[in-house]
């Protein structure tokens, strides 16, 4: 490793600057479509950062060294035009219309690329495919766009955390998570706060703010990023200033959001509930009517009398509010893009908001004709609010909704909310929402300085250096007056998170003849630090509710912390010939502080081809075809998402009776060691008729040496060990296609497809054929099957004679389905089903009539099962007596010879008919969701001029506007498991928004 | 000249950069909130530690935190499913437990033996430090001597036979070396004998007094000595089981252990502390002789999961009482007012013997008496009555009913004995056990579940036969471990 870092600061130190002399060139850029000239076109000299940018006229200057060879212009929609120089000091350009898109630049690791060159699998967003619709975080946009790309949703809360998956899940224990790379800087994902659950590290950014974003798929296109590859890279880039007239915009929308429920799923009706308990009493063998046994006593009076619908209560309509400012503009010298935006969003269930303040400031400097430099720094400010959900507890208003009995109050005769509820462990969810607290707020920031330096034609150094950062506050307060106690909780945490990264790269291109190369050269190095102080104070005074109120015999404290550091050295190879013919290589060497001394060092690397059909002599009569491309590449990536320290055999520290001890807290493995990928890509680009494009594109990849959670026996003392063991394989396939149907000066309608297949199956696990996840016990993960696979009790039904629910029994001889019994503990557990789609997708149709807009965005998932466990409560055929249950319970069994779907109730129902883990509670979980529909309005220019702005754009927007899906639940997404308990499910969300620049 | 400078600048930034960052001790980063296995296991101190920390397992739910206790009086008929509920525990009330729904004192247990055997192994290993006395080093073996005991034991008795049905029934494994292995099952017998092995090395080493303090909750030759006796009772060695209770009910020269008086019985609700004064050991008036610490600053406490909220009817009253129970108190028995009848729910009873430690709401911080003197009458008296010579069981018997309210009795019988256990000792894990070790019934008159009210247990029976008195393993054990069999029945 050393030499190479010698070899880079080597080449550093003996370029001399020379100084060449220098040529002035002029001329005028006009659109080939009506001849007027186009202003904001982008003017650089191949292969350098030097460049200018059209006036409103559409002329530009620039000084370019004598040695200086080719211009290239670019511009948005605008086919990309090379000149050769050929010593002119005059060049006038004529552009025309991309409808394609082929001569679109992307954004990709250390670089960007033009789609005619690449190699690898990329994914590309648009940042005004994003822009309107109102999710707190841009990795929920992102649903339905990229072929390959599922975004999971386990939680509808704003502000929360989203599952994304790149061409499946790599890995049983270690992340599956892509690399977040933010304007060329890996930055921290996933959820950093204490008590909410609403710390996603991705809503510090605001959406307007993003130009583009480009999923990286491939080893061709991530494995540059090495340790952190395997599960694909999506490279975020914000957008930057241009020279030319200052533009400033301001948006602002207000909507409101609410519970999605396209399938009819709550609580029974309560007459029909009143006949249903009714029924479980005289199932077991008692009288509703017989007033001296309280728990059974159910007369038909209570038809008539009112009722509590705890739902209904606990959920509410909530709005959302947005205003944004941004001011873009600059000189040739210097641009800018400042924006600063608000936005609050209440939740649909009471207690839970979201509130953001975020401001950007991007700016780029050219110091001379060498030199360039600029900032990327955001900072923002958070406070979100929650309730305690995502899994079953007594406050969670989507678990107590469904359970709370109709016949139980919510307030007392005296106004005071009801808490003597002996049944709910005396919570009432609507008291501890009005004066329990639970939120966290959190400083954010996100900033680099980067330094870029032309040192000769073609070779360019850049270093960039960021600091990252986030310091939460978090409170946790049970009140006294929601407790039935009467006794006040205090909890507080104050957290913090930074990540310090250097990222320097040394790049040279050039062209020789027909051969065009590109070489990069690169180092970085990443410190993480995060620590946690915790204070517990019981009985604090509700008058003062902070810790000095509580007694100091009862405060309790804690302190975390945690660390990593990597250091990478890499090098990226393209070349091309004649534009036909490209090849890429990579190699990535990466040191990671989470592996064993000996093994912490990983080599990475890629090869990548493709070969530009449409542009080789033979194809040249056949015009319909614009473009024709064949890719293919191989690489290795990693993946070393798992905890700091895991190498190490350690004691931790342990209390007891006043005593502070050591205890073994994991167990030693100094061979801890990199998790590998390796994956085949082949894939064909291709445009036609001057209307299609589109791409199919084949992979598999290998998950190899796994850094699995491994199951001991606990007479080791530990339940598992971190182990490099088994090996797993994706394997699938991605269609997209793009229709330009329609394109007239008025009209354009396109329609976007993407279809992705992708299938796991696990081919080794070290010494055992299966274990059962040590984190879901409904989760097998078995060689020959899925990775996640669904291990469940085989559910036979009722029994038509006697209503009690009935179980298939395992055949000793086949393995496969024995007899029916009425014993739960005889059933036979079997691989009933798995949470990975077969097939997702989007389709994405958008229309445009003058300045009309109207974008769709639908998404899709099939093939695959979702276990809707917490039914086993809402459903428990009497067992959960004197609460609520769901409508589903409703086709009950009552007399011989019913076919239900549900077994007879029983009051105090003592048998297994709810039990655990069983197929009862398994659906598939397929479905079709309306995303995001946007429908907008481009004022007309000369209406929009007598109101001195440049524009102005009215819209409204919906969110996951309906789903279709069959699953007895608010909705079909269960995250990536295909379980969770106590969910907080999508929400619908309508949006009004106006948008103005001058 | 300006270029030059600015070149100058960055050449200087990107050095920094990379000079900053390309050693190996970059990668170097170590937990500062831990420390090492072997740097812990290498010094006075981290023994010293280490040994505390083997004792932070005993308040864990799995154990006598909540699991062990529950499991056993509400197996044993001494509890039932109260009408406020959690809904936990619902197996172990209808026994109908399974490898998926079963104890996990397993998983607790062997982590307990794991800190005691890197504990012990390394002072056996010739571990010496200059300044450290080898008294010092005998204390800290002996604690965990007779905290691997205990493991052992109580595993014996929650997933095996019990051995009064024979030694060679599957035992659990004896693990006196910790390694990442996959052990077989020993048999009953060899796990009773390792237990009695360590706890007679556990009396040589320890002293009558912890050092660590004098609450109870520390081992001690007499906390030793107890439970060997108790061990003794469970295999029928009526001799030896009665020359240990005695031993400790003597208690010459160094303590004096004594019953609670009846006023004691008026104060733990109000007092908050399940025994007495916690401060000194063993100095008149205690009858606690080990006892496991509920704080919730433990690391292991279980917080709501804890017992004394389990039985709480204000908390999660998962953990209610069978009128069984209640009807065996004779009028004027203090015990009988250790129960809480709620307001809220006339005619249903709750224990009083965790009633929220020091006044504590909620009700989550318990102490749970293991060993405490009146069990060694009862050792002492059941041994007499089975033919352990030189005691008399009526005296025994009546030391207990004349503290507890009652007039002194003029006849003892085994039924006697075992009757007074349920009383005295309910609530504090024994009855199932007692039930099994004695091959008695379970005979259930309150219950309001369909199956098992009754469940035989089938003297002379095979382990098939009884299975249900042994719980399973848990499944987790048997899929990590290709060696490891599962009890017949399961």
């Amino acid at each position: 490793m050393k030499r190479l870092t010698i070899l880079i600061f080597g080449l550093l130190l003996s370029v001399s600057v020379a100084f060449a002399q220098e040529i002035r060139i002029t001329g005028t850029v006009t659109s080939a479509e009506d001849g007027l000239p186009l202003p904001g076109v982008s003017v650089v000299q191949k292969g350098t950062t030097l460049g200018t940018i059209t006036d409103i006229n559409g002329n530009y200057s620039l000084t370019v060294p004598q040695t200086a060879r080719t211009l290239v212009f670019s511009f948005v929609g605008m086919k990309t035009v090379e000149v050769p120089i050929e010593g002119r000091t005059t060049i006038d350009v004529v552009m025309e219309q991309d409808v394609l898109g082929l001569d679109e630049v992307f954004v990709v690791a250390y670089g960007i690329q033009r789609r005619e060159a690449k190699t690898g699998s990329v994914g590309v967003v648009g940042g005004d495919k994003l822009q309107d619709v109102p999710e707190t975080s841009i990795d929920k946009m992102l649903a339905g766009k990229i072929a390959g790309l599922v975004v999971s949703a386990s939680t509808g809360q704003p502000g929360s955390n989203t599952q994304i998956r790149i061409r499946g899940n790599s890995s049983i224990f270690a992340g599956n998570d892509p690399l977040y790379v933010i304007d060329g800087i890996p930055v921290m994902t996933g959820d950093q706060t204490y008590f909410t659950n609403t710390g996603n590290a991705l809503s510090n950014l605001n959406p307007n703010d993003i130009e583009s974003i480009s999923v990286l798929k491939d080893a061709a296109a991530a494995s540059i990023y090495g340790s952190r590859a395997a599960n694909g890279v999506i490279l975020i880039t914000t957008k930057s200033g241009k020279a030319g007239a200052s533009k400033t915009s301001f948006r602002a929308s207000t909507g409101f959001d609410y519970l999605a429920n396209d399938n009819g799923y709550g609580t029974m009706p309560y007459d029909d509930y009143i006949t249903y308990i009714r029924d479980a009493v005289y199932n077991a063998g008692l009288d509703p009517d017989d007033p001296s046994n309280a728990r059974y006593y159910f007369p038909e009076s209570l038809r008539d009398s009112s009722y509590t619908d705890w739902l209904d209560e606990l959920t509410r309509t909530g709005h959302i509010y947005n205003a944004e400012l941004s001011f873009e503009g600059g000189t040739d010298k210097t641009t800018h893009y400042f924006s600063g935006g608000y936005e609050k969003h209440e939740g649909a269930f009471y207690g839970v908001d979201f509130e953001k303040f975020a401001f950007r400031s991007n700016i780029d400097h050219q110091l001379n004709n060498k030199l360039k430099m600029g900032t990327r720094i955001n900072a923002s400010h958070t406070y979100s609010n929650d309730v305690a959900m995502q899994s079953l507890y007594y406050v969670n208003p989507i678990f107590a909704g469904m359970l709370l009995s109709p016949f139980t109050p919510i307030y007392n005769d005296d106004g005071t909310y009801n808490l003597n509820i002996g049944y709910w462990a005396n919570t009432n969810p609507l008291a501890t929402a009005e004066h329990d607290e639970q939120w966290e707020k959190q400083n954010r920031f996100l900033g680099n300085i980067y330094l870029e330096w032309s040192i000769l034609d073609g070779l360019t150094a850049k270093t960039t250096n960021s600091y990252e950062y986030t310091g939460g506050e978090g409170r946790r307060y049970w009140s006294d007056k929601a407790e039935y106690s009467g006794v006040a909780t205090l909890q507080v945490s104050t957290t913090k998170y930074q990540l310090l990264t250097t990222s320097n790269t040394l790049t040279y291109e050039n062209s020789f003849g027909a051969h065009n190369m590109q070489l990069i050269g690169g180092q970085e190095a990443s410190r993480y630090f995060s620590n946690s102080y915790y204070i517990y104070s019981p009985k604090v005074d509700p008058n003062i509710p902070f810790p000095p109120t509580a007694s100091s015999k009862d405060d309790q404290t804690d302190y975390g912390e945690s660390s990593y550091t990597l250091l990478s050295f890499f090098g990226l190879a393209y070349y091309n010939f004649d534009s036909k013919y490209y090849l890429q290589a990579s190699v990535r060497s990466d040191g990671s502080s989470r592996f064993g001394k000996d093994t912490r060092w990983g080599t990475f690397w890629s090869v990548g081809a493709s070969w530009n059909i449409h542009r080789e002599a033979f194809m040249e009569n056949l015009d319909f075809i614009n473009q024709m491309k064949l890719r293919a590449s191989y690489g290795l990536s990693g993946n070393f998402n798992i905890g700091n320290y895991e190498q190490y055999g350690l004691y931790g520290t342990v209390q007891y009776n006043g005593a502070v001890g050591f205890a073994p807290s994991q167990p030693a493995n100094p061979d801890l060691g990199w998790e590998t990928n390796r994956e085949y890509n082949v894939g064909l680009d291709f445009a036609v008729f001057d209307k299609f494009t589109g791409s199919f594109e084949v992979y598999k990849r290998y998950t190899e040496d796994m850094l699995l959670n491994y199951p001991l026996s606990r007479t080791s003392g530990f339940s598992s060990i971190r182990m490099n063991i088994g090996e797993l394989a994706n394997t699938g396939w991605e269609f997209l296609l793009n229709w330009n149907a329609v394109n007239t000066r008025d009209l354009r309608f396109d329609l976007g497809f993407n279809i992705a297949h992708n299938s796991s199956e696990i081919l080794d696990l070290g010494k055992d054929e299966q274990f059962i996840s040590t984190s879901n016990a409904r989760i097998l993960h078995k060689v020959g099957e899925h990775l996640y696979s669904f291990y469940l009790y085989d559910y036979a039904g009722v029994n038509p004679a006697n209503g009690e629910a009935l179980w298939w029994t395992e055949d000793p001889d086949t393995g496969g389905r024995g007899e029916l019994t009425n014993s739960y503990a005889q059933a036979r557990r079997f691989i009933a089903g798995s949470p990975e789609p077969k097939f997702t997708g989007g389709i994405n149709p958008s229309l445009t009539w003058k300045g009309i807009m109207l974008d769709v965005n639908l998404e899709f998932k099939t093939g695959h099962q979702v276990l809707i466990e917490e039914n086993r409560y809402l459903n428990s055929d009497g067992n959960f007596w004197l609460r609520n249950v769901a409508n589903t319970a409703l086709d009950y069994w009552k007399e011989p010879g019913d076919i239900t779907r549900n077994p007879k109730p029983i009051a105090d129902n003592s048998t297994s008919s709810y039990g655990y883990y069983n197929t009862r509670w398994m659906f598939d979980g397929d479905y079709l969701r309306v995303k995001n529909v946007t429908l907008s309005y481009n004022l007309p220019k000369n209406l929009v001029s007598s109101m001195k702005l440049q524009n102005m754009r009215i819209y409204g927007s919906a969110v996951n506007l309906y789903t279709f899906h069959d699953v007895d639940y608010f909705d079909p997404e269960r995250g990536v498991d295909g379980t969770g308990f106590g969910i907080y499910p999508l929400t619908k969300k309508f949006m009004f928004g106006v948008e103005l620049s001058f | 000249m300006k270029a030059k400078f600015s070149i100058k600048i960055l050449a200087g930034i990107m050095i920094l950069g990379m000079l900053a960052s390309c050693s190996e001790d970059f990668l170097e980063e170590f937990p500062r909130l831990s420390q090492s296995d072997q740097l812990t296991l290498s010094t006075y101190v981290g023994l010293e530690k280490a040994t505390a920390g083997a004792y932070s397992n005993l308040c864990h739910t799995n154990w006598y935190g909540a699991g062990l206790v529950i499991t056993a009086d509400l197996k044993g008929g001494n509890a039932k499913r109260g009408s406020v509920s959690s809904g936990r525990y619902i197996p172990e009330y209808f026994w109908i437990n399974n490898p998926d729904q079963t104890s996990n004192l397993w998983t607790t247990a062997y982590n307990t033996i794991a800190r005691a055997n890197n504990v012990i192994n390394a002072i056996d290993a010739g571990f010496s430090e200059t300044g450290v006395a080898q008294e010092d080093l005998n204390v800290l073996k002996g604690e965990n001597l007779f905290l691997r005991a205990l493991a052992h034991f109580d595993m014996a008795r929650m997933y095996c036979q019990p051995y009064s049905a024979g030694r060679d029934n599957l035992g659990v494994p004896v693990v006196l070396v910790t390694e990442n292995a996959y052990p077989e099952r020993n048999t009953v017998g060899e796990v009773y004998d390792q237990v009695v092995d360590d706890l007679l090395d556990a009396i040589d080493l320890l002293p009558g007094t912890n050092p660590r303090g004098s609450d109870g909750a520390w081992a001690t030759s007499w906390a030793a000595k107890a439970l060997l006796a108790k061990v003794y009772l469970y295999m029928e060695n009526w001799q030896g089981a009665a020359d240990l209770a005695d031993e400790v009910i003597t208690g010459d020269p160094f303590v004096e252990f004594a019953l609670f008086e009846e006023a004691d019985y008026t104060t733990w609700d109000n007092g908050g502390y399940w025994g007495d004064d916690p401060s000194v050991y063993g100095a008149g008036g205690d009858e606690i002789i080990f006892q496991v610490d509920g704080s919730e600053g433990n690391s292991s406490h279980g917080y709501w999961l804890a017992i004394s909220y389990m039985v709480d009817p204000y908390g999660y009253g998962d953990i209610a009482t069978s009128n069984d129970l209640l009807n065996l108190y004779e009028a004027g028995d203090v015990r009988a007012d250790l129960f809480l009848e709620p307001p809220e729910y006339p005619g249903e009873f709750w224990t009083l013997k965790y009633p929220g430690r020091l006044g504590k709401e909620p009700k989550r911080e318990y102490n749970v008496p293991v060993l405490r003197l009146a069990e060694m009458y009862l050792i002492r008296a059941e041994a007499a009555l089975n033919g352990a010579s030189g005691y008399n069981p009526l005296d025994d018997y009546n030391a207990i009913r004349t503290k507890r309210g009652l007039a002194a009795a003029a006849t003892v019988s085994l039924t006697d004995i075992y009757a007074e256990r349920r009383r005295e000792l309910c609530f504090e894990g024994n009855e199932l056990f007692d039930l099994a070790r004695t091959q008695r019934d379970l005979v259930r008159t309150h219950y309001d579940g369909v199956e098992n009210q009754n469940v035989p247990f089938i003297e002379g029976g095979s382990a098939l036969d009884n299975y249900l008195w042994a719980m399973p393993i848990p499944q987790a054990e048997i899929d990590a471990n290709v060696n490891m069999e599962q009890n017949p029945g399961y």
